[in-house]
């Protein structure tokens, strides 16, 4: 029965992938060159990277923030993955309404998005972080124990997702175990010197050689692997969403709700933006508290907090074209000019990703200070972002209810980045050798990723729903 | 059913000429003519898999036609004066999930642009359909009955020229069936055009001025509901339509290869 499903779920998320592939042929064979390009660019960057940091390892708090920056987006990547995974739901009223476990259901909707995320994100994570590693006192092993590491981050922020949907639920036993799992963490951190990293602090003391960097790839994949079991069987058995009370109001109070309020609504009101936004606020303000506890330097605590919430928010705008596709029989039945829509819908999904990363920015201005130069670093990693978020929402739509549909996109737009990120690095030293000065060229960018992004969206319009 | 005849110079709102459509080797719609003049309300009938909802749906602007043309008020189907001559109460009215019955109402108020008339016709449904206690629930908890309610509320407040309803009761208890007939003669009577798609032929036959029977995308028969049932010497317009398909022993088949199990 288990492979069954497992074998119709990974047919229907495989041929939704061919079509989508079809459907944008020019794109996808873009993504997938720039992805295989992808970790030889960043194992240069890793060289770079270690030659440079290598001679401040010395210090604890460098080794530890070094492996906790990318470990902390990498939780807010495993709070929106929780936020989107499929429940047996996902599956529909009738095959839902079969003799299936909730846990296969989970499984099953995750093979695909796995194998593909593990394509696409593990060769250049490995990459970077063996190159970076190469340079250390631990060398390359210690490099596939920080690979490791950020990949147990996923799992450990998926299961600080579902303890807060657990609190919001009310079941305070499930509660009680995962609050006992975080003390026993913050115990383990504390006993070997790096607090927040908890059971993966020896991945820290590896990079300086203090410890093999075996034993912490062991731990890390240990880690990893408890708590990815720990995130499916908690998933498997989240409690049901409580009603709330609303508040009563008249068919008057809603006359002619304007469409940008209507669009924002819908994206931002959806459970899994909801929960992805709490959670990238979350790991936002922990992350800056965090920085400015260990005494780092500015800007450092305000960047680390808002690219931290920037990750988790933009699934609101990766959700932006799902989430019109869906009542597209109103949108595209409207006495409305397309290209209005897609601008409302590009509007909407930058308002809701700006939102939640300008309350962290606020709160890590306050507690560390900021110059209005990383200010603008940010707010254009801001626009950049949710028009990557959008272009990739675009190509393989967030939906509400398709199985895996979210894993998917999620893994198509690690792919989207990756390939942007590629052809801004190319694109930018030209620019700068041309003599153009740097706030220029971003807001150069800025302005051609939105227009690509507005575009991509007013061509899903324009082909017709789905 | 007699209406008062359209008195205004004003086009059809919606003329349908020599309409073909394909999906892939499967043929939709196989040269469609029809017309919905203002003050009347044409149902289409057909079996499932018949063309009914492509040819609402093209109406509608949401889909293309491989040839032919649709006409709605004088404006190709599809154009912007088109789509704001049409309102679509859908079979599925998916999405919306987040917003409020009383926002979903709103947003097409505001999309369509209506006026003061809408909002009163939008009061006058709400409390036909006793929907005054769910205007604050959002559509995502409603009931696929209840979400086509709402969707009513919406699409036939609007006052377009053109009214498009498909599947206009299923789902849809008999009180809401109510409704719906009472609004769309309201409509009609007002010089709107309707067409609605049903597999309901009792429904069909109280208030169509005119069926249209469709079949593997081609109308094989036509008429007010008294001359169809006339022209296949018929009681019933169930035993037009499966006359009309050629299937008029389907019932005696079915129950004698069972019987035969």
């Amino acid at each position: 029965m288990r492979f069954v499903l497992c074998r119709a779920v990974t047919r229907c998320q495989a041929r939704r992938l061919r079509a989508v592939a079809a459907a944008a042929p020019l794109p996808a064979v873009t993504v997938v060159i720039m992805v295989a390009l992808a970790p030889v660019a960043l194992a240069r960057v890793g060289v770079a990277l270690g030659t440079e940091l290598g001679g401040a390892l010395a210090s604890s708090e460098v080794a530890t923030a070094l492996v906790l920056g990318p470990c902390l987006a990498a939780a807010a990547a495993g709070a929106v993955l929780s936020a989107s995974l499929p429940t047996r739901a996902g599956l529909g009223q009738q095959i839902a309404a079969g003799p299936c476990g909730d846990r296969s259901a989970i499984g099953a909707g995750l093979v695909l998005p796995s194998v593909l995320a593990g394509l696409i994100v593990l060769p250049s994570l490995l990459s970077l972080s063996l190159a970076l590693a190469g340079g250390f006192a631990g060398g390359y092993p210690a490099g596939l124990a920080l690979t490791a590491a950020i990949l147990a981050a996923v799992p450990a922020g998926a299961v600080i997702a579902e303890g807060v949907q657990i609190a919001v639920r009310g079941r305070r036993i499930r509660l009680l175990g995962i609050g006992i799992g975080l003390g026993a963490w913050i115990v383990t951190g504390s006993a070997m010197g790096a607090t927040p990293l908890g059971l993966l602090a020896p991945v820290s003391l590896s990079l300086r050689g203090a410890v093999s960097a075996w034993i912490a790839l062991g731990a890390a994949g240990a880690t990893a692997t408890g708590l990815g079991i720990a995130w499916i069987l908690l998933a498997a058995c989240r409690p049901e969403q409580r009603s709330r009370a609303t508040r009563r109001r008249h068919l008057d109070a809603a006359w002619r709700f304007p469409v940008p309020a209507a669009a924002s609504s819908l994206i931002v009101r959806r459970s899994d933006v909801r929960q992805a936004n709490v959670a990238a606020l979350g790991f936002g303000v922990i992350g800056a508290l965090i920085a400015v506890a260990s005494g780092a330097e500015p800007p450092g605590p305000f960047l680390l907090a808002t690219t931290t919430t920037l990750l988790g928010s933009l699934v609101a705008a990766l959700a932006g074209w799902g989430t019109l596709a869906a009542g597209a029989w109103m949108w595209l039945g409207a006495p409305r000019g397309r290209r209005a829509i897609a601008a409302i819908t590009w509007q909407s999904g930058l308002v809701a990703v700006a939102v939640p990363v300008g309350i962290v920015a606020l709160v890590a201005a306050l507690g560390s200070g900021v110059d209005w130069r990383t200010v603008g670093v940010v707010a254009a990693l801001v626009v950049l972002g949710t028009a990557v978020a959008t272009i990739t929402g675009s190509l393989v739509p967030w939906q509400g209810d398709g199985i895996g549909d979210q894993l998917s996109s999620l893994a198509a737009f690690v792919a989207v980045a990756i390939a942007t990120s590629f052809i801004v690095g190319l694109v930018v030293p030209r620019l700068t050798g041309l003599g153009l000065p740097d706030p220029a060229i971003v807001i150069l960018l800025c302005g051609l990723l939105s227009c690509v992004a507005i575009a991509s969206l007013l061509r899903r319009l324009e082909l017709g729903e789905r | 059913m007699s209406r008062p005849p359209a008195t205004t110079s004003r086009p059809a709102p919606l003329v349908v000429q020599g309409v073909s459509k394909r999906f892939g080797a499967s043929v939709a719609l196989a040269g469609v003519d029809l017309c919905v003049e203002a003050g009347s309300v044409v149902g289409l009938v057909g079996p499932n898999g018949s063309g009914k909802t492509t040819l609402l749906r093209s109406a509608a602007g949401l889909g293309t036609v491989d040839s032919g043309a649709i006409v709605v008020a004088g404006s190709p189907a599809g154009s912007r004066p088109a789509r704001a001559a049409t309102a679509l109460m859908p079979d599925e009215p998916t999405g919306f999930d987040e917003l409020t019955c009383a926002e979903l109402v709103g947003l097409a108020h505001a999309l369509w642009g209506a006026d003061q008339a809408a909002r009163a016709r939008s009061h006058v449904l709400a409390e036909a359909f006793g929907f005054d206690d769910r205007l604050d629930q959002r559509l995502g908890t409603l009931s696929r009955g209840l979400r086509r309610q709402a969707s009513a509320i919406a699409a036939l407040s609007i006052g377009t020229p053109l009214v498009l309803v498909d599947e206009a009761t299923a789902t849809l208890d008999p009180e809401a069936v109510v409704v719906i007939d009472e609004a769309l003669t309201a409509l009609a009577a007002q010089g709107a055009g309707v067409l609605l798609a049903t597999q309901d032929l009792h429904f069909a036959g109280t208030v169509c001025d005119e069926i249209v029977l469709l079949h593997r995308g081609a109308v094989i028969d036509r008429g007010t509901p008294a001359a169809l049932r006339a022209r296949h010497g018929a009681d019933s317009l169930e035993e037009v339509f499966l006359e009309a398909l050629g299937d008029g022993s389907l019932r005696s088949r079915v129950r004698d290869a069972f019987r035969a199990l």
